[in-house]
């Protein structure tokens, strides 16, 4: 679930500077300031998403090309859409719509399919598609799926990050906890660990190459995650961003997701 | 008709190409089967499917053309048009009640309903029949000629309007996969000259005669539901006995015409995510002109007295189901699916059943990262028989795939419906590749 928060925070652009007095920031206020400090209004990303056959290989098996934008609708809230536009996958779609007080709303769409399909809330930390990510990491997670307990920070890359310990509220989750390492300065998370229901950290997220985008928002343009006991990776390397320009509400609805982009 | 159809596919297609930054993109798909009990033949065939895609600002133009070559087809080659549709969204506002206006126009495909493998809102538009128990419903499907008008409300509500001016044409020519009571009437044409059946699909139609489609749909206590009424041409055909005579049995004249019937359809249907579970039902009350056959005895009798063999009835469908990704192991996905099809004021003389119940139900699960995934599909009917489709499907790169899997099937042959699918199993092997 850190990693749902790594992979949000910088899918979608989150995070900013902290506050001054940032060190009695608890748990829940690091975690609020990475959904939410660096989301820009708008956010149009072009990007490469590489399947690696194992931990430790240097060249992808394959590599797609995606297309995400997101949208903000309130404080911590967003709609957000991605989709795989080459591959035997071109076309399949994948929206999010954060609701106030309610679960996250999630669709699929597939060309064999022909319409939009809900997914449960149960499917959240389900693997989307083929790829190491979950459907939760790509479409955002909820503040209030977890609960947040600070522990004492480390030096990370040579500076002192933050950690935070998230526990999912559903006793029954495929994760019910990660660790994550928080950039202080950029509210960016830079590396999650996630623990499966054994207590064994079964995937690894390392997000680099953190760059400020707009002037005002700090990205992490490569998001990396191993599975560590199936012992394969999956990457996404971004190459465009753009922030705070108007997008269609109509990327964003459930029966446009089959529109051309 | 078909001409023309062809001629407007390019009419949108050409400017796409002409468009700088158009999305062109090909799927190529190889089909091969063996029978393995007896019948008469199953399928081979050669697929191109071509994808023209533009978007100009709100602007979005989409042409899909399948050229093909195919045991189950009549003519070799040929192509149908998936779609050819434009359309243009219109942004109103961003808070207030209605945010959008969508027109669109052309070949349009439309999904209505939203269970998986039986669908009974779904009869917008014409089906490719030809191998009809073994293609998936947005396989068959082909453009319709339609105009629409969509009001989007907020993100899951929205109001549209439809208006079609021609029939659709399904495409059921296929005589070994005909349900069997329309392969029998064809069987009858070649043994008697004087029998005929005869296509009455007209390509010039009247334009006061417009089918007229409405959907509303919306998200409450986060249920997606929708209600949808349709006024218009129905995209199955019924047999409409005329010119009979039967007093020489030797050698019997009659003529029966293949039309489409407009039909007066209301529906709901919704989804719902309850735990790790997606609930789906859809509902759909014929209320005015769906047409029923009669028995063949009983439609010559009709047909004699003055009748055309068919009986106008009120219809009910039903479909419920769920479906489940992580049902009792992780990644496995379950699907079930339970449906009715009711005819209200049944009449003995009709060749259909008072009640058919149907059950599907699909099973899936991908090893490591769906480099190798199993399926089965099995659907059951009720006191009719069964099929069966286990598949193993192989990824062997991110553009291609291939499949092996067999059709099983079990039904008496005398059924009116299924009994061309008795002793028709066969295996086959599908490659597919995008470009």
């Amino acid at each position: 679930m850190k990693r749902t928060l790594v992979f949000a925070a910088a899918v979608t652009l989150i995070s900013a500077g902290l506050l001054p007095g940032a060190d009695t920031l608890t748990g829940y206020q690091i975690a609020r300031k990475v959904k939410s400090a660096n989301e820009a209004n708008t956010t149009q990303v072009t990007a490469q998403l590489k399947l690696f056959s194992s931990v430790s290989a240097t060249a992808p098996a394959e590599t797609r090309s995606v297309s995400m934008k997101s949208k903000k609708i309130g404080d911590g809230l967003k709609k957000h859409v991605f989709r795989f536009t080459d591959s035997r996958y071109r076309g399949t779609t994948f929206l999010s719509l954060d609701n106030a007080g309610s679960d996250t709303t999630f669709y699929l769409y597939l060309n064999t399919v022909g319409r939009p399909r809900r997914l449960s809330s149960g499917e959240k930390q389900n693997q989307f598609i083929d790829t190491d990510f979950t459907n939760e990491e790509l479409g955002g997670f909820d503040l209030d799926d977890y609960t947040y307990d600070r522990i004492a920070d480390i030096q990370y890359n040579g500076k002192p990050h933050y950690r935070v310990w998230c526990h999912k509220k559903d006793q029954s989750a495929k994760f019910p906890k990660f660790l994550a390492i928080v950039d202080p300065e950029k509210s960016v998370i830079v590396k999650v660990s996630v623990y499966n229901k054994a207590g064994r950290i079964e995937k690894v997220g390392t997000f680099s190459d953190v760059r400020l985008v707009g002037g005002k928002y700090w990205v992490p343009f490569s998001m990396r995650v191993e599975d560590k006991i199936r012992n394969h990776a999956s990457e996404i390397r971004i190459s465009v961003v753009d922030v705070d320009r108007a997008v269609s509400d109509t990327y964003f609805r459930p029966q446009s997701m089959n529109n051309p982009w | 008709m078909r001409g023309k159809q062809i001629v407007f596919a390019f009419v949108l297609i050409v400017p796409v190409l002409a468009l700088q930054g158009f999305g062109l993109q090909g799927d190529l798909t190889l089909y091969g089967s063996a029978i393995l009990d007896g019948g008469e033949y199953a399928k081979n065939s050669a697929e191109m499917t071509f994808t023209a895609t533009e978007r100009i600002g709100e602007s979005m133009i989409r042409t899909e053309v399948d050229c093909f070559w195919s045991s189950v087809h009549g003519s070799q080659p040929d192509i149908l048009i998936r779609e050819a549709s434009w359309k243009h969204v219109f942004e109103v506002s961003e808070s207030g009640l209605v945010r959008s206006l969508t027109l669109s126009a052309g070949m349009l495909r439309f999904t209505w309903g939203k269970s998986d493998e039986l669908r009974v809102l779904d009869i917008l538009n014409p089906q490719y029949l030809n191998f009809v128990l073994f293609d998936g419903i947005e396989e068959r499907k082909l453009g319709r000629l339609a105009f629409g008008l969509e009001a989007s409300l907020g993100d899951c509500t929205a109001l549209e309007a439809v208006v079609l001016p021609l029939a659709g044409r399904t495409v059921i020519e296929n005589q070994a996969m005909m349900p069997k009571a329309m392969r029998d009437l064809y069987a009858a044409g070649r043994i008697w000259s004087g029998f005929e059946v005869r296509e009455t699909w007209e390509a010039r139609q009247s334009l006061d005669d417009l089918s007229l489609a409405l959907r509303w749909r919306d998200q409450i206590f986060g249920v997606d539901y929708g209600f949808y009424w349709y006024h218009g041409y129905h995209n199955l055909p019924v047999f409409k006995w005329t010119n009979v005579d039967f007093s020489n049995p030797a050698d019997p004249l009659a003529l029966i015409l293949q039309e489409y019937r407009k039909t007066d359809m209301l529906g709901i249907d919704f989804e719902a995510a309850l735990g790790s579970f997606v609930f789906r039902g859809e509902v759909a009350l014929y209320v005015k002109g769906k047409t029923f056959q009669m028995g063949q005895t009983a439609a010559i009798a009709d047909a004699m007295g003055g009748g055309d063999g068919t009986r106008a009835k009120r219809y009910l469908q039903y479909v419920i189901g769920f479906d489940n990704r992580n049902f009792l192991v992780e990644k496995l996905y379950l699907n079930l699916q339970f449906s009715q099809n009711r005819i209200l004021e049944h009449d003995s003389v009709l060749q259909q059943d008072a009640v058919e119940t149907i059950g599907t139900a699909r099973v899936e699960y991908g090893f490591d990262r769906d480099i190798v995934t199993l399926k089965l599909g099995f659907g059951w009917f009720v006191s009719r028989g069964w099929q069966g489709n286990p598949e193993v499907s192989f990824k062997i790169d991110d553009g291609v795939a291939l499949g092996i899997g067999a059709w099983l099937m079990q039904f008496e042959a005398t059924d009116p419906m299924y009994g061309s699918f008795d002793k028709m199993d066969f295996g086959y092997i599908t490659m597919s590749a995008k470009f």
